[in-house]
């Protein structure tokens, strides 16, 4: 494969650059300075053969989705395909239109096969892995096949080194450190933790039988004290009731006793007790009820009489018996009396009141009729009004026109001043007004023609200068060229050797004659005179083509050697002539112009003579010009416009103050001629102000007139009449309730009211002599009462004593039933007492029947309990201690055994040993791997070697040997006292072999570079060629070297298409040398615009 | 109707295998999965009120000593047993090698199926007759179903048997037999176990492998748990699946056809990780990623596995924090420019490096002097690695090849590298 071109279409720094490779392999060298792209073209070979990397650094000048790089590449049978790559993540390939996407694999069948780590490793070499081959080259401890290896671009014995320290790291069989080794130390050392984590059923299991046998002990010791415990109890039960079970004895003694002392009379008694109780304590009461009954009598007998003084007093003669029924009928009405009686007063003032309100009333109608005793409305004011409004807006008017009267004085000034300062005007305003000035765009456009010609001096004249400049530079490079002395031409050499080849042709005509000797000095000086003339001419024809020969060659060589001299003379006249042209052309440009200047001016001056402007000035000033006198004419304009305004102004003042005048007139005002309009606006109003007040009041008076005689006059009158119809009834309310008191119409209210209170006392008297009356027969009721049941109570309780005195019988039975109270007593509290004994001996029992308690405590003998007692508490002392101890043991085995509780530790830790496990064997694989790659690598280095030493060896040698010019002579494998092959370089004077770390740096760069070639040729031998990319390799080669490298290259060219960047002229100058200018093609890249 | 949960191999306290300890890793949950997923059925058991639990045997891993396993499980089943909910047991071969299960006292409520004969337990309240066998040893090859009683008329009958069926791979053989022995014993639900993968054998009569109650490596995927079911009446059976596992294993395929780059490819890991983590509901999963397809990204990522790791393994840190175990990456992808590779053959060192290699292949005597590099390793190693399922073999002619075939695109990436 091999570029045919590479377009740079949109890619870093470039846009539309292609780098034609043209047809067929060979060397290209590409040169641009710093800056100019080369990193650049260099990457987009990269990117258009392996696409885009992720992140492109070369999108600063076209967006990431513009980036495009093209190419056209040649297969090995010359067959072409045109792709372009653009930036994107699938589908980038594309076709050489940028149309359609292609397949990857049309490109890559190019490659054939090789991938992009073979193109860079192999055919891509930059100055950097120079430098680092040459370091492997030098580097001692390396062996040969991993020279040979790194010759291909590759390092495997940095790779080793890699491989070595990694696997170390992770294992080393006597080491501690590295992981796997770590790990299978902490696996161990988990197993160790695990065994003692782990709980063995056999030891559960004694733990468990341990702490059964101990409760069982102790459920013994607990059955032994509760044996001892309870014979305790019962013989202190015992003891408690020594004291009860006697005194039970004597009380059941004394209840016999009392049950029969207890008669058939007395039980009666106690049965009819409570009866007895109460008729007891109603005695005092009857006592009391006695004197009660005397006093009611004696009250009832004094409000009797009372009552009869008291109406003796108010109606003599009238029996009280008889006025009784009248006296309850009045007093019955007595609250409507006293309400009559209190109305009275208001009746009176409602009637006062109602005639003084009617009085008022007609007295103001009386007062306003006599105030409007005229009766004529007063006069309308409509007329005025109008005239007002009409005047009102024009409030300020005398004022504004005075303004505007002198503005237009003082505009009209100033249009004077401005016609004066315009200049080239000698006419009035209005003449200048009318005046047919010719028309701003006109003018505009004289004044860019003028501008456009004064542009073209300009131009001619720097043209003008330029052109002197250059003559003058020319002349002075002209004058140096002759400065060595006369000039030769090739007419001088073409002549000398017409005459050479003239001598010649004539020699030999004479000698072919078979004259020569004849064919002398005539001859030579007829050639003379013909091409030489004013030379001495030679003596024969032999010495003339002898001569004419010398000259011609001396002539020749003289040119050859002034040949740069020559053409310097030869460019300088001819650059005489051509500038020397172009200021004729200037010239003639000259002239045109002038005559184009004139006929503008005359043009300029015919436009302004109808405006009566003879000598305008240019047309930028004139334009200016233009521009003033079009303000003076718009301003005259506007002037004649506010003077319409202001004379219209004048007359609507004049009429209105007429309407006004007119209006006052009207009202009988007479107003002062030639007043200002705004002291007769002021005067029509108060005018107007004061007759509206006028009309009002009247309005106001007529009113109120009206309301008086339609609505107050006649209520006031109704109210009169109403409280006269008010006093009527009352009159016969009252002498209708008063007359059962005994009193005529003609009783006042307060006598009534007196008599009616006197009635009131008469009646309290009589109901309270009813009261007293009534409460002495309930007294005599009451005792009557107490006597019958008195004596049922005493036939029942105490029949004995039922005849006699009631107060007495009940007195008597009341005693004897205290007696009986006083023995039922007795026995109670005995009977009590015994409950209460026995209860305590029941609690003593325990639960035992009392009788069988009784009987048993009777068979215990008393004496011997205390010493029975004691000897007990001391055995219950024993076996608490023995059973507090066992509980403690019991507890702390039972904590052994709940310790054992199912724990999940240990098999925590196990799974802990698994993870361990599971790390070991991912580290022993990853081990393996790394272990197994070293070896391999190892031997597959050795092996490589021993089949491609002798061939790679040899080539390189020679390549070697070119690229260190009489140095070296080439290389050599040589085996070291261990027998390990070794790479030597071969001294060309000694042939001394000297190993490569003995090497310069630039030998070793080369020595890395014949390698690295000699690999490339291997390749191309096998596989389909591909372009060799080297990026300025040559930086630290001398000049010498640096060419024979690039002759290395020319010759690899042959095979493959080689691409040479540099940024170094130099080596394009070494280039010309050593490959002559068709030996190689150059590409030069300029750096971009910033 | 009654209801009874259905659980097997529960394997109480054996380790979770293959789960390489690192940083962030979720070591207590991993510490007590099996124990929590026994609780979660002990819990599942309450909260539903069932009837009874079967265990079909398996309860222990045979050669565990530590006595605290059982006393676990006995405070368990104390715990079903205040809750008045008998167990029924058989045990199966790890059980009949385990210590504990010899020597453990276990509540009332559990009743443990002698190991000469076939026994029938009855619950008469529910009319359920339970027929089971425990393994006398570890190893029992005859087909104990064969001896099995007949049904008990007009009660629902259970049969409760540790069994490899006719062979389940990755289980060793015991008491083999057939589907048609089952039902030809006319039970109405065969609670089997052993097989620790879920399987329903059978509809009716329901025969069934619950499977185990939690995963202990990459071969034992997916949800595991314990059957719950409602019998009973005239309906059939109906069986719901109960999730108890804490961790949850998952082998977690990425595709990578097409890919052209690493990110990518990782984009699709990180998608697969998130889709089992939401599967995973809220348990840690244990995940293996397997890359496959055919990608460029081949030689990429084959060059650099150790990298591959650790970039998955921060995927999944950063995705799922403790929550996700990357127990292992594995790489099976296959190069995709096979017609490059067809048409001209690579030159230069690196290719002929391959070359070598390749040839090594066939070369048994170059293969030893590989695997003596690795002896000293190998010699140094815990013997547990050797243990079956999944025995570590270093040393071996073909772990060797194998590990060869994994250094080339090692070699040659770092060679290619170094070339840059």
């Amino acid at each position: 494969m091999r570029f045919k071109a590479l377009e740079l279409r949109a890619f870093g720094p470039f846009t539309d650059l292609t780098l034609d490779f043209g047809a067929g392999t060979g060397l290209h060298i590409i040169h641009g300075p710093n800056e100019a792209g080369k990193s650049s073209a260099l990457r987009a070979i990269d990117v258009l053969l392996f696409g885009f990397p992720h992140h492109a650094p070369d999108a600063f000048l076209h967006r990431y989705d513009d980036l495009r790089v093209g190419a056209l590449l040649d297969d090995a049978h010359g067959n072409t395909l045109g792709v372009v790559r653009r930036k994107g993540r699938q589908k980038t390939l594309r076709d050489h239109d940028d149309a359609e996407p292609i397949d990857e694999s049309a490109l890559t069948r190019l490659f054939g096969g090789a991938t992009q780590e073979t193109f860079d490793r192999l055919f891509h070499l930059d100055h950097p892995r120079l430098v680092a081959g040459g370091k492997q080259m030098a580097a001692s401890e390396s062996s040969l096949g991993e020279k040979l290896f790194a010759g291909a671009g590759a390092d495997p014995a940095r790779v080793l080194a890699q491989l070595r320290a990694e696997y170390e790291a992770l294992f080393a069989p006597r080491a501690q450190n590295p992981v796997i080794n770590a790990a299978i130390r902490q696996y161990e050392s988990l197993r160790g933790e695990l065994r003692a984590l782990q709980l063995s059923a056999e030891k559960w299991e004694r733990q468990q039988r341990t702490v059964e046998e101990l409760r069982q002990q102790r459920h013994g010791l607990d059955a032994a004290h509760a044996r001892q415990a309870e014979e305790r109890t019962w013989l202190s039960r015992i003891q408690l009731a020594q004291t009860p079970l006697a005194r039970r004895t004597e009380l059941h003694a004394l209840i016999n006793r009392l049950e029969a002392a207890l008669g058939e009379a007395t039980r009666r008694l106690l049965m009819h007790g409570d009866a007895i109780d109460a008729l007891r304590e109603t005695l005092p009461v009857l006592e009391n009820h006695r004197g009660l009954h005397a006093r009611a009598e004696k009250e009832a007998k004094e409000a009797q009489e009372e009552a009869a003084t008291r109406w003796n007093t108010l109606r003599p003669g009238v029996s009280l018996e008889d006025g009784a029924a009248a006296l309850s009928e009045a007093l019955a009405r007595k609250g409507e009396i006293r309400a009559l009686a209190a109305r009275e007063e208001a009746l009176q003032r409602d009637a006062a009141h109602a005639g003084t309100s009617l009085r008022e009333i007609e007295g103001r109608i009386a007062a306003l009729r006599m105030q409007d005793k005229q009766g004529e409305a007063p006069p309308g004011t409509a007329l005025l009004q109008a005239a007002l409004e009409e005047a009102r807006p024009l409030r300020g008017i005398d004022r504004e026109i005075e303004e505007c009267a002198a503005e237009i004085h003082a505009e009209e000034d100033a249009l004077a001043r401005g016609l004066a300062a315009l200049g080239l005007w000698t006419g009035t305003l209005e003449e200048l007004r009318r005046a047919p000035i010719p028309p701003l765009e006109s003018v505009r456009r004289h004044e860019e023609e003028e501008a456009q010609l004064n542009r073209r001096r300009r131009d001619l004249e720097e043209r003008r200068e330029e052109i002197a400049r250059a003559l003058e530079t020319n002349r002075a490079r002209h004058a140096r060229a002759i400065g060595g002395g006369d000039v030769l031409r090739e007419d001088d050499l073409a002549r000398a050797r017409q005459l050479r080849d003239r001598a010649w042709r004539g020699a030999r005509q004479a000698w072919e004659r078979g004259d020569l000797p004849a064919a002398t000095a005539e001859e030579a000086a007829r050639l003379w005179k013909d091409l030489m003339d004013g030379e001495v001419p030679p003596g024969d024809l032999a010495g003339a083509v002898e001569q004419a020969t010398a000259n011609a060659d001396t002539l020749a060589d003289r040119l050859r050697r002034e040949a740069d001299r020559v053409a310097e003379i030869a460019q300088t006249e001819r650059e005489q002539q051509h500038l020397e042209a172009r200021l004729a052309v200037v010239r003639e440009a000259d002239a045109e112009w002038e005559s184009e200047r004139e006929i503008f001016g005359r043009a300029w001056q015919e436009r302004w003579q109808t405006a009566g402007i003879a000598r305008p000035l240019p047309p930028g000033d004139m334009r200016m010009w233009c521009d003033r006198v079009e303000d003076l004419r718009q301003r005259a304009q506007t002037l004649d416009t506010r003077k319409a305004a202001l004379n219209e102004r004048t007359a609507l003042r004049d009429r209105v103050a007429q309407d006004l005048a007119e209006a006052l007139a009207g009202a009988g005002e007479v107003p002062a001629l030639a007043m200002p309009f705004q002291a007769l606006l002021t005067s029509a109003e108060a005018s107007l102000d004061q007759r509206t007040e006028t009309r009002r009041a009247w309005a106001d008076r007529r009113a109120t007139l009206e309301q008086l005689e339609t609505e107050a006059l006649p209520a006031a009158a109704a109210r009169v009449h109403s409280a006269q119809e008010a006093t009527l009834a009352w009159q016969r309310d009252w002498t209708s309730r008063v007359a059962p008191l005994g009193l005529d119409a003609g009783a006042t209210t307060a006598h009534a009211l007196d008599v009616l209170e006197q009635a009131a006392e008469v009646q309290e008297a009589l109901q309270r002599a009813a009261a007293a009356r009534a409460r002495a027969e309930e007294l005599t009721a009451q005792a009557v009462a107490f006597e019958a049941r008195a004596r049922d109570v005493a036939m029942r309780a105490a029949p004995e004593l039922a005849d006699g005195d009631t107060e007495h019988v009940v007195r008597l039975m009341y005693d004897r039933l205290e007696e009986a109270r006083g023995q039922a007593r007795e026995l109670e509290q005995a009977t009590a007492e015994c409950t209460r004994v026995e209860a305590t001996l029941r609690e003593h029992a325990a639960g035992m029947p009392l009788d069988s308690f009784v009987e048993a405590a009777a068979r215990e003998e008393t004496g011997a309990l205390p010493e029975r007692m004691a000897t007990l508490d001391a055995e219950l002392g024993d076996i608490d201690q023995t059973r507090q101890q066992l509980t403690e043991t019991i507890a702390q085995e039972n904590a052994r055994l709940q310790a054992m509780d199912g724990s999940g530790a240990a098999s925590a830790k196990a799974q802990d040993m698994e993870t361990v496990l599971a790390q070991i064997r991912m580290e022993a694989g990853r081990y393996a791997r790394l272990r197994v790659a070293a070896e391999a690598l190892r031997r597959g280095v050795e092996t490589y070697r021993g089949q491609r030493q002798a061939p790679l060896i040899a080539r390189a040698g020679q390549l070697f040997a070119r690229l260190t010019p009489g140095r070296f002579s080439g290389l050599r494998v040589d085996y070291d006292e261990e027998g390990a092959a070794q790479l030597v370089a071969l001294r060309a004077e000694s042939g001394r072999p000297t190993p490569p770390h003995a090497l310069s740096d630039g030998t070793a760069d080369q020595l890395y570079l014949a390698l690295r070639l000699a690999s490339v040729e291997a390749h191309l031998a096998a596989s389909e060629p591909l372009p060799f990319i080297a990026d300025d390799i040559c930086i630290n080669f001398d000049d010498e070297r640096a060419g024979a490298a690039l002759e290395v290259l020319h010759e690899l060219a042959e095979k493959t298409q080689v691409i040479f960047l540099t940024h170094h002229h130099h080596l394009l100058e070494i280039a010309d040398t050593r490959l002559g200018k068709g030996g190689y093609t150059r590409h030069d890249l300029q750096p971009a615009p910033l | 109707m009654f209801s009874f949960i259905h659980a097997a191999d529960i394997h109480l306290d054996s380790a979770l295998r293959g789960l390489a300890r690192h940083e962030n890793a979720p070591v207590d949950t991993v510490r007590g999965a099996t124990r929590e997923a026994l609780r979660g059925l002990v819990g599942l058991a309450r909260e539903q009120a069932v009837d009874f639990v079967l265990i079909s045997g398996d309860l222990y891993d045979g050669d565990w000593p530590d006595y605290n396993t059982g006393l676990f499980f006995a405070a368990q089943m104390a715990q079903l047993d205040a809750a008045n909910i008998p167990v029924m047991l058989i045990a199966g071969n790890h059980d009949a090698h385990s210590q504990i299960t010899r020597r453990l006292r276990l509540p009332a409520n559990v009743h443990l199926f002698g190991a000469d004969a076939p026994e029938t337990h009855e619950l008469k309240d529910l009319r359920v007759a339970i027929h089971g066998q425990s393994f006398a040893t570890r190893a029992v090859t005859e087909n104990l179903a064969l001896k099995y009683p007949a049904p008990v008329p007009g009660v629902f009958n259970i049969g409760l048997l540790h069994t490899a069926l006719d062979g389940r791979a990755g289980h060793d053989p015991y008491a083999p037999c057939t589907l048609e022995d089952l039902t030809a014993l006319g039970y109405d639900y065969w609670a089997l176990g052993h097989v620790h993968t879920r399987e329903i054998l059978h509809e009716s009569p329901p025969i069934v492998f619950p499977g185990n109650t939690q995963g202990r490596h990459i071969r034992e995927t997916g949800p595991k748990g314990c059957y719950l079911v409602r019998a009973g009446g005239h309906k059939p059976c109906s069986l719901e699946f109960h999730p108890l596992d804490v961790v949850r294993w998952a082998e977690l395929t990425v595709d990578l056809t097409g890919l052209h780059r690493e990110g990518e490819a990782l984009d699709c890991c990180r998608a697969s990780l998130d889709a089992a983590l939401e599967e995973a509901g809220g348990r840690v999963l244990a995940a293996r990623v397997v890359f496959t397809g055919t990608t460029p990204l081949h030689a990429v990522l084959r060059g650099d596995l150790d990298r591959l790791t650790a970039e998955v393994c921060a995927l999944a840190l950063a995705g799922g924090g403790e929550a996700i175990w990357v127990e292992q990456v594995s790489l099976k992808t296959q190069p995709a420019r096979e017609t490059a590779q067809e048409t001209t053959l690579e030159t230069g060192p690196i290719a002929e490096l391959a070359a070598y290699m390749a040839a090594l292949d066939d070369d048994a005597a170059a293969v030893v002097t590989f695997s003596q590099a690795l002896e000293p390793l190998a010699r140094r190693l815990p013997g547990e690695l050797r243990r079956e399922p999944d025995p570590l073999d270093l040393v071996g002619g073909d772990a060797v090849r194998a590990v060869l075939a994994d250094a080339l695109p090692l070699l040659q990436s770092r060679l290619q590298a170094e070339g840059k």
